[in-house]
């Protein structure tokens, strides 16, 4: 049984300002793995354990690698090797290169557009499917976990993009998951408002995590070790014939970032500090009340 | 010449950082007064593998290398000197210890795997109250009884002694041979006359527990000798000498700790109507002690690159362990000074640094042995 995790890149929000007034997120991302990412591979792998028999190899990791310098892509890499370091079996890159991604837009006689979320999605989907000889029908013994958000624009959206592709189930907001394996599947439970969902799905299927149950476990050094030598599947980033050689249809992303702002800042600090704490404690809700922030509960 | 770390190396301090940040770091205060060691936190980070570091995989180490363990016992050591030399005396003299020794393949594997991850703890017992700096005046005698050894004695100041499952005992054959007839076993707790003397109550340091280890007709078999008679001197020198990187470490952190709480503390602090890191003279006070730790750090990563490279470090080590504890001291007491009167104060940790600060120009060889070791390199 394969278990898919998909892995995202984070924005370095450092970067954020840069990117203020301009068309475009920041293409910079940050190192290390999200903790969405890390909340869903330590479900993958809780998983794997709870099993009678677990085998090495179930748990997989996919990376989207849009990258506009070279070192975006070895980030990308790294990011891997930090799954792999925590606890994924397999890694897959799957890499997008804006060279390679205009020189086929130009065969095409089209035009390159940064990706969207539907596109990850695209990607993800194709990543999946050719990776586990997915044809669209039968159980087949695989599942796809991710994070719920962040590598597609906070949209939480490639998920579900990748279960509408493939035509699988897609279960979103999930706080646990459980294998069956007798019935081959899985049951999940969601958070939904205000109460919790228990739900059963047959596999494949596509479970986004929206918050871990269980706290991610450290990597641990001999697989820290292990995992800077490991070999990651993936293809030849520099490789303008990605296209060719069929392994990705051409895809063009269809929605495209007019501006980007940086959401207003919190408004003034004020400091509280009373003669006594009972009457900082009565400032504190006046200014709540004054700030209206409280209205709803009085 | 490269001085950046490496991918691989990144990851291992992070794994550190993270767990002395998110674990260590809460309750951290507390534990010091309490003066409890944090036996679950101990194997929570044994599930990483972290005391068998740098030892091999055949011997159910980690198979990594001295440095990166010296960055995790930096990175623990920020924030917890305490749970940073119970670490080191575990991997660098117990682990050193057998790892150094002529010892067989079985018997590396059967005391080291079960360090590795947390399960079993491990101490060194050299210091006698008669053979502190000078580390030939020892009374422990073990007498060869067929095939086993049955040994007298009593050890002092034993990192880990009242919590570990294996401690390395050295001894003398024959007490007229000196040296020369210095040998070393691992010696099992539970042993029939190995017990635990008391647990001292110390100025630093304060949950590690140290203690007196008695060792009264204890038999141990053959073949846990790990250091034949005349070996065991070299055994106990060779091993210190990699110990000593670990305390290196442990000042290292110590002093970078001590550091960023005051240089935060400064830019917050206002008086006189500014930030007092606006204070020309506190500033660069603070911008000679970050000199003065890039050096300490540098020296200390030599150590080990020295080590993992196979280059002789007794030297370089003896000069890392000098100046980044010597650096730690000195820190602490500026970082005490800068925070004030707060500083003074528990809630800040540098007052509990500093104290933690003062024993790591003490253990594992005095600063001023450290000087031996390197006066005696120049001038043979």
């Amino acid at each position: 049984m394969n278990i898919f995790v998909l892995i995202k890149q984070e924005i370095f929000t450092a970067q954020f300002d840069k990117a203020v007034g301009s068309k475009a997120l920041p293409t910079c991302i940050a190192s290390g793995l999200s903790l969405y990412d890390r909340y869903a591979l330590e479900q993958a792998v809780r998983i794997k354990e709870a099993k009678a028999k677990a085998d090495h190899g179930e748990v997989n990791v996919i990376a989207l690698a849009v990258c506009r310098f070279r070192e975006d892509v070895q980030t990308v890499r790294d990011i891997l090797v930090d799954a792999l370091s925590m606890a994924a079996d397999e890694a897959f890159l799957i890499c997008e290169d804006d060279r390679a991604a205009r020189s086929a837009a130009a065969l095409d006689g089209g035009s390159f557009e940064p990706p969207d979320a539907q596109w990850d999605g695209k990607m993800f989907a194709q990543a999946v499917k050719k990776i586990c000889g997915f044809s669209g029908s039968g159980s087949g013994g695989w599942f796809v976990l991710d994070g719920e958000q962040e590598y597609d624009g906070s949209t939480a959206v490639a998920g579900p993009t990748v279960a509408e592709i493939l035509g699988i189930p897609s279960i979103t907001n999930v706080m646990e998951i459980a294998l069956q394996e007798k019935s081959k599947s899985l049951l999940v439970r969601r958070e939904a408002d205000g109460f919790v969902e228990s739900i059963n799905t047959p596999f494949p299927a596509v479970v986004t995590i929206g918050k871990s149950i269980y706290e991610p476990r450290l990597a641990t050094f001999p697989r820290i070790r292990r995992a800077n030598r490991a070999e990651i599947s993936g293809l030849n980033v520099s490789n303008p014939d990605v296209y060719k050689a069929g392994l990705m249809e051409r895809l063009e992303p269809k929605t495209k970032v007019e501006a980007f702002f940086r959401s207003a800042r919190a408004g003034e600090r004020i400091l509280i500090r009373e003669e006594t704490e009972e009457d900082s404690a009565r400032r504190f809700m006046e200014l709540l009340r004054e700030k209206i922030i409280m209205e709803q509960f009085f | 010449m490269n001085f950046e770390l490496t991918k691989e190396q990144l990851q291992v301090q992070e794994v550190a950082r993270e767990f002395a940040q998110e674990k260590l770091l809460p309750g951290v205060i507390e534990r010091d007064e309490s003066s409890e060691f944090p036996v679950e936190l101990y194997k929570e980070f044994g599930k990483t593998g972290a005391y068998g570091l740098p030892y091999g995989e055949e011997f159910g180490g980690a198979g990594g290398s001295y440095m990166d363990y010296v960055l995790t016992v930096e990175e623990i050591s920020k924030v917890d000197a305490s749970f940073g030399i119970s670490y080191s005396v575990n991997t660098s003299l117990y682990g050193g210890s057998i790892m150094n020794s002529s010892a067989s393949d079985e018997l590396k594997k059967k005391y080291i795997a079960p360090i590795t991850y947390g399960e079993k703890i491990g101490s060194f017992g050299l210091t006698e109250h008669t053979a502190g700096s000078d580390a030939a005046g020892q009374t422990t005698v073990a007498v060869k009884d067929g095939d086993s050894y049955v040994i007298n004695g009593q050890k002092c100041f034993n990192t880990n002694g009242p919590l570990a499952d294996f401690t390395i005992i050295y001894s003398l054959t024959d007490p007229e041979l000196g040296t020369k007839g210095m040998c070393a076993f691992v010696v099992d707790k539970g042993t029939p006359g190995f017990t635990v003397g008391k647990i001292e109550n110390k100025m630093g340091i304060r949950t590690a527990q140290v203690s007196e280890l008695y060792l009264d007709n204890v038999r141990v078999p053959a073949e846990n000798m790990i250091a034949q008679p005349g070996e065991g001197f070299k055994l106990a020198m060779k091993t210190l000498d990699g110990g000593r990187i670990g305390v290196a470490a442990q000042g290292l952190g110590i002093a970078k700790g001590a550091f960023e709480i005051a240089r935060k503390y400064m830019m917050e602090r206002q008086q006189f109507g500014k930030p007092i890191a606006k204070q020309q003279y506190l500033a660069f006070k603070m911008a000679e002690l970050q000199t003065k730790i890039q050096q300490a750090e540098m020296m200390v990563y030599r150590a080990a690159w020295m080590k993992d490279n196979g280059k002789p470090y007794s030297v370089p080590a003896a000069m890392a362990k000098m100046t980044a504890t010597n650096v730690a001291m000195e820190v602490t007491t500026e970082a005490v000074q800068m925070l004030g009167g707060n500083g003074y104060m528990r809630e800040y940790h540098v007052e509990r640094m500093m104290r933690d600060a003062k024993i790591t120009q003490i253990y594992e060889g005095t600063n001023e042995i450290q000087k031996l070791v390197i006066s005696g390199q120049l001038f043979r």
